[in-house]
């Protein structure tokens, strides 16, 4: 947050110098009242922009292929209006393949961790058991349950359609 | 008992899932997001190994590869970079500047478990 701020000035303080030296050197005329601080606010607002936009691509550019991106989420704002016309995604709920867990004693049931991350929030894990045959997920904290009786006595279900994207991720393979 | 581990990263989403890996795998982890903290956390809390960022908002991290390589308080450390790009140029100036390994984005978080697992055992 302080190098987007000290970057935020950097930029202003850098556009505002540029206008002087254009005015001086290239068009050779008086500079008007609100030239500088047009510059600087300009490109203060742009860079911010660019920043906002950039997040997701940013935050999901480093993961390799076993990060999958469930789901997106746009989000809007009243001093921001360019996102009401161009969506911008704040946030996303992403699974882990790589710690995902099994257990032989009960088939068809996987521990699933997934990350919820968010532009101006920290990123969160949440855990779900996934029931692959039958369709459903669960809340879960904790290691992978060792016995399907542990499993019946903690767990509330919830059901998933089959075209859920985290059934289809995490029952994959 | 248990190892150590420090991520270092400036992009919070990354450095959260390499913590959360590392957590799982069963190591214990601290994050830096700048040079400057990375080197302060290696001075004041040894880590056994580190994962760490070629760029970083406030240094280079072959510098801060470097600055570790050259304490002697620190040279037994090993340290993972983390590369933008796949080029040889990259993964030869990371192992020249004394990483151990070098990991070029994107890249798979089973394979950074692997890598981690091969220099702590």
């Amino acid at each position: 947050m302080l190098f987007i701020l000290l970057g935020t000035f950097i930029a202003g303080i850098g556009a505002a110098g540029f206008a002087i030296l254009f005015y001086k050197y290239v068009l050779r005329r008086p500079r008007p009242k609100g030239a500088i601080p047009i510059a600087a606010g300009t490109a203060m607002i742009l860079l911010q922009i660019v920043l906002d936009y950039g997040w997701y691509s940013r935050a999901t550019h480093d993961f390799g292929e076993d990060v999958v991106v469930l789901q997106k989420a746009q989000g809007k704002s009243l001093l921001q209006p360019l996102s009401y016309i161009v969506p911008r995604t704040d946030r996303f709920l992403a699974l882990d393949k790589a710690s995902m867990k099994t257990n032989d004693n009960i088939p068809g049931i996987k521990l699933a961790t997934l990350f919820e991350a968010k532009k101006d929030g920290p990123t969160t894990s949440i855990q779900q058991l996934v029931d692959c045959t039958g369709n459903r997920r669960a809340d879960w904290t904790g290691d992978m349950p060792p016995s399907t009786s542990d499993l019946q006595a903690n767990t509330t279900w919830f059901d998933l359609n089959s075209e859920d994207p985290l059934l289809n991720a995490v029952c994959a393979n | 008992m248990t190892k150590s581990v420090l991520v270092v990263d400036d992009e919070a989403t990354f450095s959260f899932a390499l913590e959360h890996l590392m957590k799982s795998e069963g190591y214990s982890v601290e994050t830096a997001q700048c040079g400057k903290e990375a080197i302060d956390l290696v001075m004041e809390r040894h880590p056994d190994l580190v994962l760490l960022d070629a760029s970083l908002p406030d240094r280079d991290g072959y510098d801060v590869c470097q600055t570790i390589r050259s304490d002697q308080r620190s040279q037994d450390i090993k340290i993972v970079m983390m590369n933008a790009g796949s080029r040889d140029i990259e993964i030869e100036k990371g192992l020249s500047v004394g990483a151990h390994r070098c990991l070029s984005k994107p890249f798979s978080l089973q394979k950074v478990a692997q890598t981690v697992e091969e220099l702590l055992k």
